[in-house]
């Protein structure tokens, strides 16, 4: 049976926490993260313990610079589990593909910006090395269908061509700001259909490649972890 | 010379929103959102056909052929909005007859 995670819940205000997180398991995730402020982050901690539902840390990181980017990264890479660097120029897209700090690349859902700055095949070619991860958010394409829509899907659509090329992980997140923005794993998962995913893959980008990514980075978080592949069994006393 | 019979897919569906809407207004919002996602020729394949709609309970069972569920979950997914208002469509169950569903 397939773990379903979303993870990225970013709600717009502390109150909603509650309900989504509820509706989240009620839809029947088993894993979620949310970025949000750390007070906010403690009482969605004790809603996911009485529901049973996995909260995974989250950050978003929106550097202006490579400099910034760099210092952010030295900041928080150790104080949360999984680490976005929402990408708006191509400097920070070009450092961002190529630190191995980064578990995940996200993209301005503002045409804008992304027919500047998007997953182009050099990203994939960084990323393939670094062994980040490629998201879309679904919340980004939830809008009424128009020209500006159209195009925005045209860029997520060569995006994750460039991504299958290289063997990045894709990964197929809510981006939900409110409960009305949440859909079941499996209604989120068809609606990859429209960026030229198969139902298998997109069914991996919201199961199995968020779990591998979060599992792998609460290994190299935990207090036995040495190097990759590499841990500590067993401490002698002295 | 024979015809293969044609498989369909039931769905029970429920309605989140503020608002509380009509089946004609929930009908109109999903064939709207086909015929913005796959066109005519989308809409003529997946045939979708309301079966039923529960106002009071906002809940509903939608019909379409079997090979194109997929589009008929991601236009239901797709629809965000009727009547100006902010809705979620979630899809609670699908079966190949009424009958399973309903159980």
């Amino acid at each position: 049976m397939r773990r379903f995670a979303d993870l990225h819940l970013k709600p717009r205000n502390p109150d909603e926490i509650s309900s989504m997180l509820n509706l989240a398991h009620e839809l029947g995730y088993r894993r979620v993260a949310v970025s949000s402020d750390k007070k906010s982050l403690l009482h969605a901690q004790s809603i996911c313990n009485k529901i049973g539902l996995d909260l995974v840390s989250r950050i978003d990181l929106t550097p202006a610079n490579d400099k910034e980017l760099t210092s952010l990264l030295t900041r928080f890479r150790r104080s949360v589990e999984i680490l976005a660097i929402i990408c708006e120029t191509k400097p920070v897209l070009r450092q961002a593909s190529k630190d191995h700090r980064v578990d995940l690349l996200n993209f301005s859902p503002m045409l804008k910006i992304r027919s500047q700055v998007f997953f182009d095949h050099q990203t994939a070619m960084l990323a393939s090395q670094s062994n980040c991860s490629y998201e879309i958010n679904v919340s980004d394409i939830l809008h009424h269908i128009d020209a500006h829509t159209a195009r925005l899907l045209y860029i997520i659509r060569l995006e994750l061509e460039n991504a299958k090329k290289k063997s990045i992980p894709v990964i197929l997140s809510s981006g939900a700001v409110s409960k009305l923005q949440m859909r079941e794993p499996r209604g989120t998962a068809s609606l990859a259909e429209l960026i030229g995913a198969t139902e298998e893959e997109a069914l991996k980008m919201i199961s199995d490649n968020p779990n591998r990514l979060v599992d792998r980075n609460r290994e190299k978080l935990s207090s036995s972890f040495v190097s990759p592949g590499l841990r500590v069994v067993k401490r002698h006393d002295s | 010379m024979t015809l293969s019979r044609i498989k369909r897919r039931y769905l029970s569906f429920n309605i989140f929103s503020d608002e509380v809407f009509n089946e004609k207004e929930v009908q109109d919002a999903v064939f709207e959102s086909i015929l913005q996602l796959y066109g005519l020729k989308g809409l003529s394949l997946i045939a979708p056909t309301f079966i039923e709609f529960d106002e009071k309970e906002q809940r509903g069972i939608i019909r379409c052929t079997h090979s194109y569920l997929r589009l008929m979950r991601a236009s239901l997914a797709y629809v965000t909005s009727i009547r100006g208002s902010e809705v979620s469509i979630i899809v609670k169950k699908i079966s190949g007859t009424i009958k399973s569903l309903k159980s």
